[in-house]
């Protein structure tokens, strides 16, 4: 089984996109062995995170044994303080921020610190990616913001999300051996080796399957896992064990 | 069978590589690659000299292997880079040239290295250029014989991830050629080029010691394109614009 930790969809406004529809990704999925994934909706990292929102609920609504919410929020946008009622409502979540996109700093937004505060009494997992897609023609966070992030709210799960090699991901390891409540996901990794990497500079037990799933091609993120040269037993724990130890509360075996 | 258009070797510190023949020989054979074009990295980013010499040195240990590249980084060397060239290609065996675009410091499509891509043309070589999509077009109107691979297909820092000026460059010049090597693997890409230029002018790189080429190949592998579409972009393109000089 494969849990998806990063997935989206909706409308991407460059060019047309492929498969972003619900049920083209059922497909994909089902293609790819990705038994479940978390989606937030693309509607909400461009236009209306609120409207957003409302679509993910919509959509796992119908395919609940396939899709998790990601739920995502800005400071300055309508529906910014709708977390305590959509995670409730939810009951397990994900949060995705995208400060590139809504353009503030963490560090800069008290509503930020509100919703962080609320995380961390629920242990709710938020998922930050450094950028959408591997793309050179995308906006970049600088990843010590997520860093800062996890010093000042170490009951918090962060996972740094779509990092590529190099700098970069020397920074991303460089955090997680500093703070055990940071996890990486693995939907931008594509460098020779990076997993083996990866896991032998801090453990395979804080790696993520992501895929970015429908922007990125679905077949290339479930093979960089089957080919790297790790344990079965790392492969296992990056595919869906590390996930299940995540989110607890979910049956995953139901999927 | 897979010819991969863009290997590296040598050492470059700035991407902790450090790799000889017998490494991209080995990891060659794991990926099921049967014949890598390379470029050594010295060459690219300090020494010119010492760096093809390398890989000449290097490329004799496995000549069914590896083809080189002569690499240059710059046409500001005056004639003296157009000799090399020619050298490496009829005496030592190079099969085609490397060219490296350092924006704003310099472009290959400068009038210095016009002479270059010039002998590169009448010696019927490609010239994998790092480079932007409109870089390439440059060269074609320039240099129209020139046969231009542009690497990483606008997947790159310098042409900002832009793949889709790269199509549109080698939709409007035939003799622009697309390299697919790159660490960006939008849904759809491979398909939208091919819809928008045919397979002809596509080619398989890996980026091999950066990039790992079991994810390049399954790029194209996994492309919901024709089995003889694929069958062209990772081999049977590259093998035929090698073929032209032989």
């Amino acid at each position: 089984m494969i849990i998806d930790i990063n997935g989206y969809f909706g409308i991407w406004p460059y060019w047309p996109l492929r498969g972003g529809d619900p049920a083209s990704m059922l497909a994909k999925m089902v293609q790819y062995k990705i038994g479940r994934i978390f989606i937030s909706s693309l509607k909400s990292v461009f236009s209306d995170p609120q409207g957003g929102n409302a679509e993910i609920k919509n959509a796992v609504a119908r395919h609940p044994r396939r899709f998790l919410p990601a739920f995502t929020y800005s400071p300055y946008a309508a529906g910014w303080d709708g977390y305590r009622e959509d995670c409730e409502e939810a009951g397990i979540c994900l949060i995705k921020l995208f400060p590139a996109h809504h353009t503030y700093h963490f560090a800069e937004e008290p509503r930020i610190a509100e919703l962080l505060e609320f995380c961390g009494e629920r242990k709710i997992p938020v998922l930050i990616p450094r950028r959408l897609m591997m793309s050179w023609r995308l906006p970049v966070l600088d990843v010590n913001e997520i860093g800062q992030l996890a010093s000042a709210f170490p009951q918090i799960p962060f996972i740094i999300g779509a990092i590529n090699y190099l700098g970069e991901l020397q920074t991303a390891l460089h955090i997680m051996r500093q703070r055990a409540n940071v996890w990486i996901e693995t939907s931008a990794m594509m460098a020779f080796r990076e997993i083996e990497s990866v896991v032998n500079q801090v453990g395979a037990e804080r790696i993520l399957h992501g895929s970015a799933l429908p922007l990125q091609n679905p077949a290339i993120a479930p093979l960089k896992i089957q080919n790297a040269d790790i344990s079965d037993a790392d492969k296992e724990r990056i595919f869906f064990r590390n996930a299940e130890r995540l989110f607890p509360g979910i049956a995953w075996n139901e999927s | 069978m897979i010819t991969d258009c863009h290997v590296h070797i040598g050492k470059a510190t700035w991407c902790h590589i450090d790799a000889d023949a017998d490494f991209l020989v080995r990891e060659a054979d794991k990926a099921g690659i049967d014949r890598m074009l390379v470029t050594d990295f010295t060459a690219l980013t300090y020494d010119r000299e010492a760096g093809n010499a390398y890989l000449r040195q290097q490329a004799a240990l496995h000549p069914d292997r590896i083809l080189p590249y002569f690499t240059v980084s710059s046409g500001r060397h005056g004639r003296r880079i157009v000799e090399e060239l020619e050298k490496y290609v009829n005496d030592y065996g190079f099969r085609g040239l490397k060219i490296y675009s350092v924006p704003p410091l310099q472009l290959i499509d400068d009038s210095y290295m016009i002479p270059v891509i010039a002998k590169a043309a009448e010696l019927q070589i490609p010239i994998l250029a790092h480079s932007t999509g409109a870089e390439c077009e440059s060269l074609a109107r320039q240099v129209p014989d020139a046969i231009l691979v542009n690497a990483h297909m606008g997947c790159c820092p310098q042409a900002q991830g832009d793949w889709h000026r790269s199509i549109a460059a080698a939709k409007a010049y035939d003799n622009i050629y697309l390299d697919t090597a790159s660490s960006s693997f939008d849904n759809g890409m491979i398909e939208h080029a091919v819809e928008e230029i045919g397979a002809d002018n596509i080619l398989y790189g890996s980026d091999l010691p950066l990039l790992d080429p079991v994810l390049q190949i399954a790029k194209i592998t996994h492309a919901e394109i024709t089995p003889t579409d694929k069958e062209k972009i990772l081999y049977g393109n590259i093998d035929r614009l090698l073929n032209k000089r032989t």
